[in-house]
């Protein structure tokens, strides 16, 4: 509900939701975060495009991947919404793309930003949360590797 | 007992022998007949089929092995297989007595249609370049349909039966192996014409035109459309595919759900563009407007009952008209727009790298694309090749009128400006020995042209110079502004970095390399920072150290001049440039304007985009980003 929302009054958001997002991006920009990056999508500030890099280290390790970030009007209060635009084999991502991430549903804070955001997401990679896994065959497949694991 | 031994029996003749033996012993009984019957129904099929098999075998390595001597073996079968076929005709005919000739036949019809699968499998599989569905045909026709005669008598129609079904199977085969080697018979094209056509009979004789469909564009995005493939690759598979593809349907039906998938891919690679122009007027050219002309030929008779037949199944009216090579090409950007521009660029570039006037080849192309598209369009193309023909007789005038002692030894390429590409306009200055030429070569043109005044594009064409030095006279072809840097050693013999610098107007990276590639060249030398003619050779001297360099320099001398101000002023968006191109991919300059314009506020962007694009050429000769097709994205490490 509130993504479309968001996507509907695109042309005019809020005052307080485009400040914030403006000072993500300059903060963004100006950081240089290896590994990850975000952008947003033509002339409307509410959706991004991101890019993460595969840690090292993990199988991930070279790879690359986009998401998509669609930011309700009230965000920060509200968490964005992020989805795998690459295809993405991992325990807690599905099949099409929705990930499961506590920090991005239940526990959502009005702290976090898009680059702590991405940087969990980067972490969530190496180290996934098999408890609760979306793809059950990827949470095996890994367990199976852990055990080879020295 | 006697059926104990019967159905214990391995062999063929084993069971022969025994059975005729029976057969004699007990022929006055009708319950014995009954169960003898059982029991050689039980044996028969199994030795029948392994004998018959034996046979086929022999006899398709004799008749398919090698198709030329077929003719010379007509008696191949009699004389091979005298004495078995004896053993045969004795049980089909005990078979015929007792009533099982038509399980039999059912047996041996399944095995020939077994050894015909093996054979053609080991005949025909990857080879494309001759024509082997005839051969079997035939081999059924004969050798098949004779040898079926004469063992199981059976009358004509159960016999026309038997020789059809294997005729259908041996279709079914055909098709079923060429479809499988679909990409490869694409990529032999031509010399697999006799497979597509033979491909072409089977699909129609077996009525599997949608198969063949969704197979051709299975096979094509498997083997074609992906990473490792490289876009020329895909191209010129995509030409060779549109041929074969229509020679197999001359509807186009086929190749519009072929070529709708690779275009829809060849929209996704950068560079696409580009292959399909260098394919257009490149060295394949001659072979294309051949093919275009054979293709216009017209439908043979036989594929038009085809299309009539497959129009009345599939209920299609709109006869769609075979399209041919360049315009499926060129459809596969959707506007033509898109593909003149790039086109003009391409002839611009190649016509500014021809020493001579020679306009033929360019002029030929430039018709062929008129065909395509409206003349007004390519009106640009004509200007550039116009002005080439006008600059030819421009510079024979000049170089007529000009008194000899003020011969300017230059010829010149007049361009029309606006209706040619952007240049990049160089800021250097040129040492007084060449300015001289340039400087006589425009006073003769402005006296023969007035009104109008020439801009030299000191950065594009090439120089041939000799170097006259104390011992020695060199001889070069080099840049233009290879040329200049070793002109103004003419002026002073030895010049500093910064002083040169100056004198030349060229930025302190550039002016380094070309400094030393005549280094390498064992022309200069670098003494305390000081560069100084070498007037007489070193010894020392080893010439292929700076073989690298050289690519580098002339690479350098193509781009746009850098400026350090540029790049000073746009450093803080460099974060934002790469930040978009990363995640939104590449795109062109008025599009990265925009963004920056809407995003960059502290500090604000403000740049005109003409120097968004001097800082994006700046990039680019860093290696960090690259530009295709007017769109520029993040260069892939």
């Amino acid at each position: 509900m509130i993504s479309s929302d968001a996507t509907n009054t695109a042309a005019a958001p809020g005052a307080a939701v485009t400040k914030r997002l403006q000072s993500e991006l300059m903060q963004l920009m100006m950081s240089n975060t290896p590994g990850v990056s975000a952008f947003p999508e033509a002339d409307n500030l509410l959706s991004w495009a991101a890019t993460i890099e595969g840690p090292v280290g993990t199988v991930y390790e070279g790879l690359t991947y986009k998401l998509s970030m669609r930011f309700p009007m009230t965000y920060p209060y509200n968490a964005p919404t992020i989805k795998f635009e690459t295809p993405m084999y991992h325990p807690n991502v599905d099949t099409a793309g929705n990930i499961c991430l506590d920090i991005l549903k239940e526990k959502w804070s009005a702290v976090y930003n898009v680059q702590t955001v991405l940087l969990s997401l980067q972490s969530l990679l190496g180290e996934p949360n098999n408890d609760s896994p979306l793809n059950g065959q990827a949470a095996d497949l890994w367990c199976s590797i852990c055990l080879f694991d020295p | 007992m006697h059926l104990d031994r019967v159905s214990k029996a391995r062999s063929f003749t084993e069971t022969v022998e025994i059975a005729a033996s029976y057969w004699k012993a007990h022929s006055a009984f009708g319950t014995d007949k009954a169960m003898f019957r059982c029991a050689l129904a039980c044996s028969l099929p199994v030795s029948i089929g392994l004998f018959a098999r034996e046979f086929f075998r022999n006899s398709a390595e004799k008749h398919l092995g090698h198709p030329s001597v077929e003719s010379a073996s007509d008696e191949a079968m009699s004389v091979a297989t005298h004495g078995e076929i004896t053993e045969f005709v004795r049980v089909c005919n005990l078979a015929q007595v007792t009533g099982l000739m038509g399980l039999l036949a059912e047996t041996i019809v399944g095995v020939i249609v077994s050894v015909v699968d093996d054979c053609i499998q080991a005949n025909i599989g990857g080879v494309f370049d001759s024509r082997l569905l005839h051969v079997h045909l035939r081999w059924n026709e004969t050798r098949i349909y004779s040898w079926l005669h004469g063992v199981l008598g059976s009358s004509k129609p159960v016999l026309d039966s038997y020789r059809s079904q294997i005729r259908f199977h041996i279709y079914t085969i055909f098709c079923d192996i060429r479809v499988d080697e679909l990409f490869d018979i694409f990529v032999e094209y031509p010399a697999s014409e006799p497979a597509l056509n033979e491909l072409k009979i089977c699909v129609h004789k077996t009525d599997r035109y949608q198969y063949l469909k969704s197979a051709a564009k299975e096979i094509i995005s498997y083997r074609l459309l992906h990473l490792g493939a490289k876009t020329g690759q895909i191209v010129s598979v995509y030409v060779s595919a549109i041929k074969c593809l229509n020679l197999l349907d001359p509807t186009g039906d086929l190749l519009n759900s072929v070529s709708e998938i690779i275009k829809k891919y060849l929209r996704t690679r950068s560079d696409a563009m580009k292959s399909v122009i260098n394919l257009l007027t490149g060295d394949s050219n001659e072979m294309e407007s051949i093919d275009i002309e054979a293709m216009d030929e017209g439908v043979p008779d036989e594929t038009r009952e085809i299309i009539i037949a497959r129009h009345a199944k599939t209920k299609v009216i709109d006869h769609a008209v075979p399209a041919d090579i360049t315009t499926n090409l060129v459809q596969i950007f959707d506007s033509p727009d898109i593909f003149i521009r790039e086109f003009q660029s391409l002839l611009a570039e190649r016509l500014l790298a021809k020493i001579d006037f020679e306009t033929d080849r360019e002029l030929k192309n430039l018709e062929m694309l008129k065909k395509y598209f409206p003349e007004a369009k390519l009106h640009q193309c004509d200007v550039m090749l116009r002005d080439m023909a006008d600059s030819k007789r421009i510079n024979t005038n000049i170089h007529k009128t000009a008194p000899p002692e003020q011969q300017p030894h230059i010829t010149m390429k007049i361009l029309s400006r606006l209706f040619w590409p952007n240049f990049n306009y160089e800021t250097n200055t040129l040492p007084a020995c060449f300015k001289v030429f340039l400087d006589s070569f425009s006073g003769t043109f402005s006296q023969l042209k007035s009104m109008r005044t020439l801009r030299h594009l000191t950065s594009y064409g090439t120089v041939t110079l000799d170097l006259e030095l104390e011992d020695r006279t060199l001889s070069f072809t080099v840049t233009p502004s290879q040329a200049s840097v070793i002109g103004f050693f003419h002026e002073a013999g030895s010049w500093s970095l910064p002083q040169l610098e100056t004198a030349s107007g060229l930025n302190s990276g550039a002016l380094e390399k070309i400094l030393l590639f005549w280094i390498g060249k064992g022309v200069l030398r670098k003494e305390n920072d000081m560069y100084t003619v070498l007037e007489i050779a070193d010894e020392n001297f080893k010439a292929d150290v700076m073989d690298l360099e050289d690519a580098e320099v002339l690479e350098q001398s193509q781009t746009a001049p850098s400026s350090v101000q540029i790049s000073e002023k746009m450093k803080p968006f460099l974060a934002f440039i790469s930040g978009m191109m990363t995640n939104l991919g590449a795109m062109p300059v008025e599009r990265i304007h925009a963004m920056l314009s809407q995003y960059a506020l502290n500090p604000k962007y403000e740049g005109p985009i003409d120097i968004l694009r001097a800082y994006l050429g700046i990039l680019m000769e860093e290696d960090v980003v690259e530009c295709t097709n007017g769109v520029y994205g993040l260069r892939k490490k």
